[in-house]
């Protein structure tokens, strides 16, 4: 139905610079597909998203739908929209229209229904979504979880061939969330063809048919759920999978700014719900650093937390040495004796950067 | 009872009309304190402060005097009211212009006159030698057969201005020749002044039998002092009148004719002995008599707000009309329309109002019609106006649902006309209701260029009368129905545009 190929898309900015955010995707999306579509953010799943109903317009590359290829000249656009559905992550309902004109806009101005036709459908799709009581209610007097299901019945309205979703609960409460994933699941009974970008791994691994990890502009591993969550082919997609979460900084000089790491690294443990660890990693990173003190060499730290197991942990990359600190004769006792005690378990390894400790952490 | 009280008083037209109205009361209670010695001659001026009309001979002189305070004022009739109110211990102006009816019915007297006299004449541009050499022959025809002491006389010595009747009345008037177009900023008698649609008075008669004298028709238009030089350097007019001084610094940029009369000034002061102290409701009926019905008056009024209305809607609507052009243009992918657009807005926006009029109109529009420069001058603003305001309003409703319309397979103008314009229109109809009343008023202006809109008309009226407050608050109290006709015009139009 959709076969993508070697697609890119470059942001020029106003001042010129340019931002590569799509480098080469490739994809093919058959009928009755449900694909969710994961991956850090900023690496670019909406971009592709909106390129594919041309919201945004590819630097290069083809896309083809029902073996036309959409980029050509002449290509009935508006047509196309028509038939690829899409729900935003802030709903975009029509704020002076009431819930059931927000439905009935596009069939009447578009498919020419005559009003009592679109109502009459609409309210059915409304029905669908679970609002058929709240049809003369302003978008202004709905919950998120309400306005986006208003949002997937506009867009069931035109009889789309496919639903590209963008993020759809990001922007609700959690108490919320499952609402709306309700009725995504239901379309994906009714074998609706949808595109979903999500972060909820419980709910892609559920609703989907096949996942696309997207990583550094393009889509870096393709494969079924079980597949991409139960035995992923790369560390990037098992890092990703394993919600594995990192905070990273690098030491250069004495002039770093160390309260700001600090309260980084507070923020980090209180973000991820995991602030009896916040004690435990500033302990163990103050110290280190006391005792690398001495050194000229720049340090390299990672803060990794995964929120599959919840364990962590604290890498420590001391630049162009092979000793470690811990070990050295003239080491501070006491803060050898707080970094042991505070961690389950040290390992000592040389890298070709230098000597590199990794602390588990409880 | 009280629930229409409560919602006429949440009129804010209506408030700020109570507003006006205190301002006013306000202002004439401020007193001064009046010197109490007799004024004989120029002499005793020493320590008074003194009224006179800027731009005036007098008040150039009196300027140059250490010791006497100089406040000046844009009109006779605004010094009459500060001496009445004590503000002035005296003030200067022609003396002819402020005749025996005017001293009677505003209790004021001459007390002497200036010690030398000032030759008065016509105007003509620095070039045009030609029509002067011409009036001067004809000037001196007039002195020799004694005409020109007859007429003087006449229109000097007259009490009703009105009865005194122009020699080239019933003449008949030449078709053929070049139209002879005379300016003039005077409206006050005997020198020129407007009766109705005509225009009367000693230099008016003047002009006019010139004008047969050369075989020519007369136009003869209103324009602002200042404007007056511009005026004739720009062709728009051939002759100023008006009872104009000829001093050397005019005499650098214009020509005048051979002085046809000469004026005293006259200094005036409080009359104590009259006694005009008719009650308030006399007061106000022989106002609205004398500013309104003699000489049927009224009728500058009306013809002022049908100019004003005028201006004003021609001026919304072309305005609008190109506003929206320059929001395409600063949205359109073109880049070199986004910097016209961009210039444009820049440039009118560091441009006073006063100064775009007079430039378009001496300048690039010269030949044009007044009227149909300010419209452009007022559109132009306008326009600026309403493409910052779209660009703010459709902002405001945002990229968001302009998406959801492009994405459910609206094109572009689709997606504005049934969800980005509503929803804009909305937003922006406060402001733009407040704008569009706020160029009512701004129109008031346009005397600049020699239209004679609803505020020139109630200046030719006071100064015919002499009144100080009565024609203005009359126009007030139009500019607040103006303004609430406006407003709800603008609701009506709205409502209808924004049904789908
Ligand atoms: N219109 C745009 N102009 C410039 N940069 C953009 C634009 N849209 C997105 N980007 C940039 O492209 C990158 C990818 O964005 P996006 O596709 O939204 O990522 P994701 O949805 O995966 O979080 C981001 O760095 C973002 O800043
Ligand atoms: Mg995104």
């Amino acid at each position: 139905m959709i076969t993508v190929q070697h697609l890119t898309k470059t942001f020029v900015s106003s001042d010129g610079k340019q931002l590569q955010v799509l480098k080469d995707v490739n994809c093919h999306i058959d009928k009755g597909e449900v694909i969710s579509i994961i991956g850090p953010s900023g690496t670019g799943k909406s971009t592709f998203l909106r390129t594919l109903n041309l919201l945004e317009f590819p630097t290069s590359g083809e896309i083809i739908v029902n073996g036309k290829n959409i980029l050509s000249k002449n290509y009935p656009l508006n047509k196309l929209r028509e038939k690829m559905g899409m729900v935003f992550q802030s709903f975009n309902l029509f704020e002076h229209l009431s819930v059931l004109d927000n439905v009935t806009l596009a069939p009447m101005k578009l498919h020419g229904l005559s009003r009592l036709q679109a109502e009459k459908e609409g309210i059915e799709y409304l029905r669908k979504v679970g609002l058929a009581e709240k049809l003369s209610a302003m978008p202004s007097q709905l919950s998120g979880g309400q306005k986006q299901r208003v949002a997937i019945a506009r867009t069931l309205a035109m009889h789309p061939d496919i639903i590209l979703f963008d993020e759809p609960t990001s922007a609700l409460d959690p108490t919320m969330v499952g609402e709306v994933q309700g009725v995504i699941q239901s379309l994906a009974q009714e074998k609706m063809t949808m595109l979903i970008v999500t972060h909820e791994m419980k709910f892609a691994r559920e609703v989907s048919s096949r996942i696309f990890f997207m990583y550094n502009g393009g889509i870096y591993e393709d494969g079924t759920p079980e597949q991409i969550f139960g035995n992923p082919q790369k560390t990037e997609t098992r890092n990703f999978v394993h919600l594995i979460r990192k905070l990273i900084f690098d030491i250069e000089n004495k002039d770093f700014d160390f309260y700001d790491m600090t309260s980084q690294i507070k923020q980090f443990c209180i973000r991820y719900a995991m602030p009896e660890r916040m004690n435990p990693i500033t302990h163990v990173v103050e110290e280190m650093l006391m005792l690398l003190s001495k050194y000229e060499n720049p340090i390299h730290i990672e803060i990794t937390y995964s929120e599959l197991d919840y364990s962590s942990m604290i890498v420590f990359v001391h630049k162009g040495e092979t000793i470690s600190p811990l070990e050295r004769n003239d080491a501070d006792e006491l803060s050898v004796l707080i970094i042991r005690g505070m961690s389950k378990e040290i390992q000592t390894q040389q890298t070709a950067d230098g000597v590199q400790l990794t602390f588990f952490m409880e | 009872m009280e629930v229409p009280f409560k919602r006429f008083m949440r009129n804010k037209h209506i408030f700020i009309f109570i507003m006006a109205l205190l301002y006013v009361v306000l202002i004439c209670a401020c007193h001064h304190n009046k010197s109490e010695k007799s004024l004989q001659s120029e002499a005793d001026l020493s320590g008074c402060v003194i009224g006179a009309v800027s731009g005036t001979s007098y008040e150039i002189e009196l300027t140059q005097r250490k010791d006497v305070k100089v406040v000046r004022f844009p009109t006779p009739t605004d010094c009459i009211v500060a001496l009445k109110n004590g503000r002035i211990d005296a003030f200067v102006y022609d003396e002819p212009a402020i005749n025996n009816d005017v001293r009677k019915k505003n209790g004021i007297k001459l007390a002497f006159k200036t010690s030398k006299s000032y030759p008065c004449g016509l105007a003509f541009r620095k070039e045009d030698y030609a029509l002067v050499v011409k009036f001067n022959q004809f000037l001196s025809e007039l002195k020799t057969s004694g005409e020109l002491q007859e007429i003087q006389n006449k229109w000097f010595n007259a009490y009703h201005y009105d009865s005194v009747s122009m020699t080239t009345d019933n003449a008949p008037i030449a078709t053929d020749g070049e139209l002879l177009r005379v300016g003039t900023s005077q409206t006050i008698a005997p020198i020129s002044f407007s009766v109705g649609k005509d225009w009367r008075g000693f230099d008016v008669e003047i002009a006019k039998r010139f004008g047969r004298y050369l075989g020519r028709p007369v136009e003869i238009s209103l324009y602002d002092f200042a404007a007056l030089a511009p005026a004739l350097q720009s062709n728009a007019i051939d002759i100023v009148i008006g009872g104009v001084f000829i001093t050397e610094e005019r005499e650098q940029l214009l020509t005048f004719g051979d002085s046809h009369f000469s004026c005293y000034g006259g200094f005036f002061v409080v009359d104590e002995n009259s006694q005009i102290n008719d009650g308030f409701r006399e007061g106000l009926k022989r106002s609205f008599n004398n500013n309104l019905l003699v000489e049927n008056r009224w009728e500058f009024l009306a013809r002022g707000l049908w100019v004003t209305i005028r201006i004003t809607l021609f001026s919304i609507f072309f305005g609008t009309l190109l506003g929206v052009g320059l929001y395409l243009m600063r949205k359109s992918r073109y880049h070199w329309l986004n910097s016209i657009a961009n210039g444009y807005a820049i440039v009118l926006r560091g441009i006073p109002m006063v100064v775009l009029l007079m430039i378009l109109f001496y300048v690039i529009f010269t030949g044009f019609n007044s009227l149909v420069v300010s419209i452009i001058a007022f559109s132009m603003t306008f326009a600026c106006f309403v493409s910052s305001m779209m660009n703010t309003s459709i902002q405001a409703v945002g990229n968001g649902q302009n998406e959801a319309g492009i994405a459910l397979g609206f094109t572009r103008w689709q997606t504005f006309r049934y969800i980005i314009g509503p929803q804009a229109l909305k937003k922006a109809l406060p402001h733009f209701k407040s704008e569009a009343v706020s160029l009512i008023k701004n129109t008031s202006i346009v005397g600049y260029i020699a239209i004679q809109d609803l505020t020139r008309a109630s200046d030719m009226i006071r100064s015919r009368t002499f009144e100080a407050f009565f024609p203005l608050l009359l126009i007030t109290l139009i500019y607040f129905v103006l303004a609430w006709l406006m407003s709800k015009l603008l609701d009506y139009l709205f409502k209808w545009g924004t049904k789908i």
